[in-house]
């Protein structure tokens, strides 16, 4: 931490951050007006459905939105304190894969096939860092260590191809290591794994953790992996935060009826799965106020008027909700949706249950 | 279970393995080997088992469109293998399937109607001109209207194209249908929709399903019975709740306690497996889990303190595998000097408290800058011996006292130089059941079979030696 700011400020305050896609169809404001924050050494998950915006929040971070036909049209990003959004290109390469590092969802395609393990490792050490090529590689084994890949010492000189899966996200995440980032930026880090891979992986995550006292941005569309690993929870949806708070919060009263949506859509839930009706709305022409209300079992004609609701309050703890119905209610929760009886069976039978 | 829809017996799975550029054949890995399960008639079925596990490869032979290297199957009574001509073209009609990506799955240039009428004109079943109406029928059955026929496949989303694909494969009423992996490439929130589909569609067609599929939630959801699979055999059949509310196969308890779970928000008692999926190619003897199992079985007339016996048989395996050598152990002393600040230390970072020297798996690091070879002619035995038990996490001595003085022979021998005399000293003493025979699949309860040694089996009641269960 090379800064003078106080520790208890949070590491990374992204502040209605608006990211567009200019496409044949029109503008997509892919992120639009989205707020959150990272605390040091503290884990916060995005999630939400494809299409939510999640990723495109992510690479926005280091700027690493495709420019054109992307492009970052508003809010702030600071990082340490400093606004990442106004930072020139140079000073840009000096954070990137040294203070904030990236780890993406395909560890495959991730990795160069032609340079091994090691020469990877060392390549990401000496962009950053002004040593001898045997140290880069004392380094490149401690890190591979570090990240559970057995024998490293031989290892190092392997190629992509000699790793399974989980072991090749396991290289990634030495090289976005290699370091010593203040933030790691993890998006959909284990969704190409199998379940068992993927619970070590988390391990891994929890690990490094505690260990380098690394702040993790994860970005999943599984709730139950969030569930595993975050301390704070952002739920997004077409673009915009629809709730967010402590982990515990979120998962134990989630507060926004969207957010309760996905955690009973999820297959396995007791008493059966419900599949949310209706798909996310034209990514060009979004409609007028909240944009989930097309999909909403509590929707009254107000959640389709104006702007996106106001965030509120919910409970004791930093747990907020952007949904109209909490409006002047702040501290209470919502019950089921207006006319139980017939909403919920309704939401949830075949009739409902078409995606298109 | 009088009169199955389907009957595999004893199915193995071959494909040949080559090397260089004309691949030619070396050798076999075997993706099925020995698998014996039944379809009722109107059930749901789940296969689930890690990528690699073969089952994909088993629901391909299942359905013939893969050749069996050995084994019978038999569909509605009849031999699958013999069929051929009007036979096999029959069968095919009755035993349709679905694939993983929905997306691959349909012609670009054709629209969704077309490729769903194309079974029934490959068949000769109904005119063109009443081709259309069974399409549009079909695809309202699946929650589409009838209108997709006329779309093309870029223009329905995932979910859309998933239920496009079930249309397909339902257009010709079979009684069998086969989903690999019908929800994996889609987003939460229309799973539990395609899923309710599946669901319903048997109910109504009367329709026996089998889902292949790596996600434990999508199974419990579906399936009345489970297959768990483990490369290339099945460990563990039964009723899906019994299955995951008490497992009976270590595997089986590892692969649902790695389910995450949203409704059961903080860090549940999960079963960790050590190391990672052996070489198909070259399976373990006996239980082909041993390797990994956290409940592998003790060897008999030794007493071993909690997580002993696993850690010592994880250094048999690495001794097996041929890693348990002079130089593999002198690397990780090296390393041990650099940690101690014997030598000069590893640059740069913060080193994480508590890492050195003792994390996850330190058996062979050598930092550059020292040759383990150099080391390897300087290493004392009692070095050797500190080393291997650190980084086994094996303590100093074993509780045991004849398994200690196997193991303090075995190191003695490392550092001696005599790697192999190591090896078959640690493999002839620290033996298990589990590694010497194959387990026999037996009875659990009714209806619920696994094949481990754990489990208590009454007499020599089950004569299916060397099959998987059932």
């Amino acid at each position: 931490m090379t800064s003078d700011r106080t520790t208890s400020d949070p590491l990374l305050e992204v502040d209605d951050l608006r990211v567009a896609f200019h496409t044949d169809a029109g503008l997509v404001r892919a992120v639009d007006g989205v707020s959150f924050s990272v605390g040091r050494g503290e884990t916060t998950c995005l999630v939400g459905e494809s299409g939510s915006g999640k990723s495109v929040t992510a690479e926005a971070i280091t700027r690493l939105t495709p420019s054109p036909p992307g492009e970052i049209d508003g809010g702030t990003v600071r990082f340490d304190g400093e606004d990442v959004t106004r930072a020139t290109d140079s000073r840009l390469r000096e954070l990137r894969g040294n203070r904030i590092a990236h780890v993406f969802q395909d560890p495959a395609s991730a990795l160069n096939p032609v340079y091994t393990v090691g020469a990877q490792i060392r390549e990401a050490i000496r962009a950053h860092r002004d040593v001898g090529k045997r140290a880069a590689r004392a380094r490149a084994i401690d890190l591979l260590d570090a990240t559970g890949i057995p024998e490293p010492a031989t290892r190092v000189d392997d190629y992509p191809h000699e790793f399974s899966g989980g072991m090749k996200q396991r290289v990634c995440i030495a090289i976005a290591l290699a370091c010593d980032p203040d933030l790691l930026i993890a998006d959909e880090p284990t969704s190409a794994l199998d379940a068992t891979v993927e619970a070590g992986i988390l391990d891994l995550f929890a690990e490094l953790r505690a260990a380098f006292g690394t702040s993790l941005l994860f970005i999943t569309h599984d709730l139950g992996v969030a569930s595993r690993i975050a301390d704070r929870v952002v739920v997004l949806y077409a673009g915009r935060v629809m709730e967010s708070g402590p982990a515990s919060a979120v998962f134990d009263r989630p507060a926004h009826p969207y957010t309760r949506a996905l955690l009973a859509c999820r297959p396995g839930v007791p008493g059966g799965s419900r599949p949310i009706p209706g798909s996310l709305p034209d990514p060009v022409d979004p409609p007028d106020g909240c944009r989930f209300a097309e999909r909403c079992p509590h929707a009254i004609a107000a959640c389709r008027d104006g702007e996106h609701p106001a965030r509120h309050r919910v409970g004791d703890d930093d747990h907020h909700v952007s949904c109209i119905h909490y409006e002047g209610n702040e501290g209470t929760e919502l019950g089921p949706p207006p006319g139980e009886g017939a909403a919920w069976p309704a939401w949830s039978t075949r009739a409902g249950g078409r995606d298109e | 279970m009088s009169d199955p829809l389907l009957e595999a017996e004893g199915v193995i799975a071959e494909y040949p393995v080559g090397e260089g550029l004309l691949r030619r054949g070396t050798g076999v890995v075997r993706a099925v080997d020995g698998v014996s399960l039944t379809v009722r008639r109107g059930e749901t079925l789940g296969i689930v088992g890690e990528s690699g596990c073969g089952k994909s490869t088993l629901a391909r032979t299942l359905l013939r469109l893969e050749e069996p290297a050995a084994g019978t199957i038999r569909f509605d009574g009849e031999p699958v293998c013999g069929l051929d001509g009007a036979a096999l073209k029959r069968f095919r009609r009755r035993a349709q399937m679905t694939f993983q990506d929905p997306r691959s799955s349909f012609d670009p240039r054709r629209s969704v109607g077309e490729s769903v009428a194309e079974p029934l004109r490959i068949h000769g079943l109904t005119g063109r001109s009443s081709r259309r109406s069974v399409v549009g029928g079909v695809l309202e059955r699946v929650g589409l209207d009838a209108g997709a026929a006329d779309r093309y496949p870029h223009e329905l989303s995932g979910g859309q194209l998933q239920r496009a694909a079930l249309a397909r494969a339902l257009v010709l009423n079979p009684d069998l249908l086969v989903a690999d992996e019908p929800v994996s490439a889609l987003d939460v929130s229309v799973q539990a929709g395609v899923l309710r589909l599946l669901e319903d569609l048997r109910t109504e067609l009367g329709l026996s399903v089998v889902v292949i599929s790596h996600d434990l939630g999508a199974v419990r959801e579906v399936c009345d019975r489970v297959a768990v699979m483990y490369l290339g055999e099945l460990v563990e059949v039964g009723p899906t709740e019994t299955l995951f509310e008490d497992p009976a196969h270590p595997y089986t308890r590892a692969l649902v306690s790695a389910v995450p779970s949203a409704t059961e928000h903080g860090r549940r008692e999960r079963v960790r497996l050590t190391g990672e999926v052996p070489d198909p190619a070259d399976p373990p003897p006996g239980c082909r889990f041993h390797p990994r199992c956290p409940e592998v079985v003790e060897p008999e007339g030794y007493a071993f303190a909690e997580g002993v016996w696993r850690s010592l048989l994880d250094l048999v395996v690495r001794a097996e595998a041929g890693r348990l050598t002079p130089e593999s152990v002198a690397a990780s002393i090296a390393r041990q000097r650099v940690a101690d600040g014997n030598d000069e230390p590893t640059p740069l970072g913060r080193r994480p408290p508590g890492t050195d020297g003792e994390s996850v798996d330190p058996a062979g690091i050598g930092p550059a800058g020292i040759d383990p070879a150099d080391v390897a002619d300087d290493i004392a035995a009692a070095d050797v011996d500190t080393a291997v038990r650190a980084a086994h996490g094996l303590p100093s001595p074993l509780s045991d006292p004849d398994a200690e003085a196997v193991l303090a022979d075995a190191l003695a021998r490392v550092a001696d130089g005599d790697a192999e005399g190591a090896r078959s000293r640690l493999a002839r003493s620290f033996t298990t059941p589990c590694r010497e025979r194959p387990p026999r699949s037996i009875a659990v309860s009714e209806g619920h079979v696994a094949s481990c040694h754990l489990i208590p089996s009454d007499g020599d009641g089950d004569e299916n030696e060397g099959t998987g269960p059932e």
